[in-house]
């Protein structure tokens, strides 16, 4: 029995697309909980339904039937614009394509989604030692399409982090990156984690996956199996790496 | 591919298409109509239709000066054509008085259209004679449209048992415009009775080979006290104030969609431009797997080409029924307008040059291709990065008002766009505007069209100098706040002349006022001052143009017979050249019944004109009250039905023009911007929110366009009128101009909200399936 708070909780959770005349059942009849603290990652193969179950409890999208709780409010019956207010204050999101805003620099992108938070000065003051956690101090005047992928990430987690969000929801944030700057990522994120902050995260890499403390499989729409890992030490990746591996060998990834 | 690329971008590339036909529509409109315009006077003003000179003179006049043109030019030809000068017969249309305030009104025999030395057509008419029928009149369209004169109602003459019915209404070549010549209402000749106790006039034709200018001067020389013309116009003169209003038109509009179609071609290039920063990885990618520059150019050339010749060819054919509307209104009196092979080839002309001006800036645009690498092209991944974004002016901005000038300065090209095109559009719809309503009040700034008192109104007795119970009247009237004495809003009945040829003031209209205090007359001088003494005049600026004479010369003038010297004090604009002003003192050796015969009133409450009107009325019966709204209506009339409708198509072209082009602007932005709406769904930011962004972006750069407008409206307008017009009479009023800018602003506003209502369909979970 978990003892901690649930951040997150569906129940019955289902998306069809509808394709033409016919639907198409992406999630089917989903009862999850996401704990308040966990590195939670989701992995499954192509079209197991696990990028959509991101959208669904991340508030980015609505499902089509079932319960979705966030942090105890129902997202299901917000208006749009209750919606666009919880995403401000609560949640936050990292794209494996960055998705910086491109004619904001590297400060801006961080402090512009920050405003409304908080009060200007603090969230400056916060993006300024965000930039300088993650060695991009001296990039701040830059633009992003001058910075390097790793870089350009590092600023998305930065800006994930500025409004003080409860949840960071992380679709494949190494996805587009290449190993080196990969695990700075990574660790960025492990760090977070370690500090109390909660993670959902979607990927398809078992490096990535390693951080986890709960592990999700998903397969046709369904959540097959998890796997609890406890919390990241780096002296024990190997093993993790291990007993992740084995875990996915086993539901035939 | 290129088929592909127009699916691709098709709201975007229909947009385009019409603001090439828009540009392309009115180049063509204003050069069919140009060259229609000159083929049709050119035709209508012909010798072979029309006789060389025309004299509205004295009875007699043709008697005594056939002989003497025998000798002078024995292979002239005169003919005569009886009738009356009518402006003082009380002839009623219903219970208006039928007149002509600014020219003479005449009847004159009719027997034939055909035998008359001009060309006549007849407008629309209840019989098929090629004359009025005894009891029947003809009247000029001009004159019926201000009477508001029918086919088929009468005209009463007070006094008599007379009536005259309307059987046809005529536009003929002596009267295409109301400031031109004199006005003619044709009759039969059994009908002479009801005209006779008027005086006779003689409309006499002159075809000659000779230099008709020096024949029309040698007329004048010949001129004796009985016989001479009242009026006078050769052909020539007759054409050019029927084109007047025709080529103002035609080149105003011929200008501005010269420069409408300059602005559509920096609004492709810039669209073009746009489109291969969007598409630098589709750019690099054709080039990695084998497509060679020119092919991957050949695809887009194709589609805008293909948007582009098609939308040319629309809107140019499109310009024909443009042309015969504009010029069914523009011609309306001088008869009726249609196309030639002329508007055939000037239509291959616009589709031909615009297509391949087009065609090099397409090409133009499209060799940056060449310059892009795959590798290039790979890197940069990110919309319109490679273009070089500027700071944010306002640091640490966060609201959507904040955020929209920060973008305004990052996209500074498309701002710079939206500026130049609204700007445009503005300056000319704010040009247009207040050039009509200067026209249609032209009452309101008497002083400045004619020179003549701002005074609210004239009092007179009919054939008089001003009676001294009528001045009594004024003085001790309550209402009356200040008058002045004199000529008031007409012209004196004498004549004037100048031995020296370089002066034009033979038959001048002369003005006599008691005072020129501008407080009293509101008459400003463009030069110098008003005469203040009996020795000195003042002219108007068309006479002293090509004279030698300038203020503080003197100039020796003959005034019926007597000679002397005046010092020219100043210099005024009237659009009634040529025009002398004197104080009533220095005209005092003549009858007071030819100079001093009205006294222009001032009232200390304009509210109370009625009042004073029917006091006035009650306690003179016979006595005349007339204000300068009676006399300038009818010239206004006529240039009023050309303007307006004119006005209100080239205002309706420019505004849909200006809305297309930001239609353009906000898809294309939209389209670019559409990965950064949903990034800021994502965290939170709302559809309003990113909409107000939108739409205030849009508003500021509009309401700059219009600062810049009403800038270039106040530097430039009013030289422009008065270089085309000789008069400074336009005006900026505020509440037309603050209509026209208001409204255009909110339809502006939404059309831009309307627009970015789409942003509402963007989801940032497109984010995620990138």
């Amino acid at each position: 029995m978990n003892m901690k708070n649930i951040i997150i909780e569906t129940k019955q959770l289902c998306k069809t697309y509808i394709l033409g005349k016919t639907g198409l059942n992406v999630l089917k009849n989903i009862d999850l909980n996401i704990y308040e603290g966990d590195f939670t990652v989701i992995m499954g193969s192509s079209g197991s339904g696990k990028s959509t179950l991101l959208y669904s409890i991340s508030s980015m999208d609505r499902p089509t039937s079932g319960i979705v709780n966030i942090l105890g409010k129902d997202i299901m019956n917000m208006s749009e614009k209750e919606l666009s207010k919880f995403r401000k204050m609560e949640v936050s999101f990292i794209f494996q394509s960055m998705n910086l805003l491109h004619d904001l620099t590297t400060l801006e992108n961080i402090t512009y989604i920050g405003y409304g938070t908080d009060t200007k000065e603090k969230i400056n003051k916060k993006a300024l030692s965000l930039l300088d956690q993650f060695g991009l101090l001296e990039e701040k005047d830059k633009y992003p399409s001058e910075l390097s992928g790793g870089q350009q990430q590092r600023v998305a987690i930065g800006r994930a982090l500025i409004g003080g969000s409860k949840i960071i929801f992380g679709d494949e944030p190494t996805g587009s990156l290449n190993s080196s700057t990969g695990k700075q990522v990574l660790d960025s994120l492990t760090q977070l984690n370690e500090q109390g902050q909660s993670i959902v995260m979607v990927t398809h890499d078992l490096k990535a996956a390693t951080r986890a403390t709960r592990l999700l499989y998903m397969a046709d729409g369904h959540i097959y199996a998890e796997l609890n890992l406890g919390t990241y030490t780096a002296d024990k990746e190997k093993e993790r790496k291990s007993i992740v591996y084995d875990f996915l060998k086993e539901q035939g990834w | 591919m290129w088929i592909k690329k127009l699916k691709k971008k098709k709201i975007q590339f229909i947009v385009l298409g019409l603001i090439l036909a828009f540009a392309a529509m009115l180049l063509s409109a204003c050069l069919s109509f140009s060259i229609e315009v000159e083929q049709y006077t050119k035709e209508q003003f012909s010798r072979e239709y029309n006789s060389d000179l025309f004299l509205y003179a004295t009875g007699g006049t043709s008697d005594y000066i056939r002989p003497l043109l025998k000798e002078q030019d024995s292979t002239a030809t005169l003919t005569t054509y009886n009738g009356y000068v009518i402006n003082s017969l009380p002839m009623y249309h219903k219970e208006t008085l039928v007149s002509d305030y600014i020219t003479p009104l005449f009847a004159l025999e009719l027997e034939d259209t055909n035998s008359m030395p001009y060309r006549m057509e007849v407008v629309s008419s209840n019989t098929t004679a090629n004359s009025p029928a005894p009891g029947e009149v003809w009247v000029q369209k001009i004159v019926a449209d201000n009477h508001d004169i029918k086919v088929g109602d009468t005209f009463t003459i007070k006094g008599t048992s007379h009536k005259l019915t309307v059987s046809a209404l005529v536009n003929d070549n002596t009267k295409p415009v109301s400031m031109s010549t004199g006005a003619f209402i044709y009759f039969n000749k059994s009908d002479n009775s009801i005209f006779e106790s008027r005086q006779p006039m003689e409309f006499i034709s002159i075809i000659s080979d000779q230099d008709i200018d020096t024949l029309s001067q040698w007329v004048e020389d010949h001129y004796t006290e009985d016989h001479y013309a009242m009026i006078k116009s050769t052909l020539n003169d007759l054409k050019i104030k029927a084109t007047l209003m025709t080529s103002l038109v035609s080149k105003l509009g011929t200008l501005t969609s010269l420069f409408m179609f300059l602005i559509t071609i920096i609004i492709v290039l810039f669209f073009i431009r746009n489109t291969i920063l969007n598409e630098y990885g589709a750019i690099g990618t054709y080039k990695s797997v084998g497509f060679s520059t020119t092919e991957i150019m050949g695809f887009y050339m194709k589609a805008y080409s293909a948007v582009g010749i098609l939308s040319i060819i629309i809107g140019a054919l499109l310009g024909l029924p443009v042309s015969i509307f504009i010029g069914n209104i523009v011609m309306e009196y001088m008869g009726s307008y249609h196309l030639s092979t002329a508007s055939i080839s000037r239509v291959i002309f616009v589709i031909v040059f615009t297509t391949l001006l087009l065609l090099a800036s397409i090409y133009l645009a499209l060799r940056r291709i060449g310059k892009i690498s795959p590798v290039d092209a790979f890197h940069v991944g990110i919309t319109s990065t490679r273009a070089k974004l500027k700071k944010s002016i306002i640091k640490n901005a966060h609201s959507s008002f904040s955020m929209a000038i920060n973008d305004i300065f990052k996209y500074r090209n498309r701002s710079l766009l939206v500026i130049i095109v609204v700007t445009f559009s503005f300056y000319i719809g704010t040009m247009l505007i207040n050039m009509c309503n200067a026209f249609d009040h032209m009452e309101d700034n008497a002083t400045a069209w004619v020179a003549q008192p701002k005074s609210n109104c004239f009092l007179s007795k009919d054939n008089s100098a001003i009676p001294e119970d009528l001045l009594n009247y004024v003085k001790n009237s309550p209402y009356v706040d200040s008058y002045i004495t004199g000529t008031g809003a007409t012209y004196a009945d004498l004549q004037v002349s100048c031995e020296d040829p370089s002066i034009n003031v033979k038959y001048a209209n002369i003005l006599a006022l008691n005072t020129y205090d501008y407080e009293l007359t509101g008459i400003k001088y463009a030069k110098g001052r008003a005469p203040e003494n009996k020795n000195e005049v003042a002219l108007d600026s068309t006479t002293l143009k090509d004279s030698n004479y300038t203020i503080g010369d003197n100039i020796s003038l003959t005034i019926d017979n007597s000679t002397d010297t005046y010092l020219i004090t100043g210099i005024f604009h009237s659009m009634m050249p040529h025009c002398l002003a004197f104080v009533t003192d220095a005209l005092a050796e003549f009858p007071a019944e030819n100079y001093n015969t009205s006294i222009g009133i001032n009232l200390k409450n304009p509210a109370d004109s009625k009042v004073f009107e029917d006091d006035f009325k009650n306690t003179f019966p016979d006595y005349r009250y007339g204000t300068m709204k009676d006399i300038v209506d009818n010239i206004k009339q006529s240039i009023m039905s050309i303007m307006t409708p004119v006005t209100m198509i080239i205002i309706g072209i420019f505004c849909s023009f200006t809305l297309l082009n930001i239609i353009n602007l906000i898809i294309m932005n939209n389209n670019e911007q559409q990965k950064n709406f949903g990034i800021m769904k994502a965290f939170g930011f709302t559809n309003s929110y990113i909409i107000r962004r939108n739409v205030f972006r849009i508003l500021i750069l509009s309401i700059v366009g219009v600062l810049f407008a009403l800038l270039l409206n106040q530097l430039f307008n009013a030289r422009i009128f008065q270089s085309i017009l000789t008069v400074d009479a336009y005006q900026t009023k505020l509440i037309p101009t603050g209509m026209f800018v208001g409204i255009g602003l909110i339809v502006i506003t939404i059309i831009s909200i309307l627009l970015s209502l789409m942003i509402r369909h963007i989801s940032p979970k497109k984010l995620m399936e990138e």
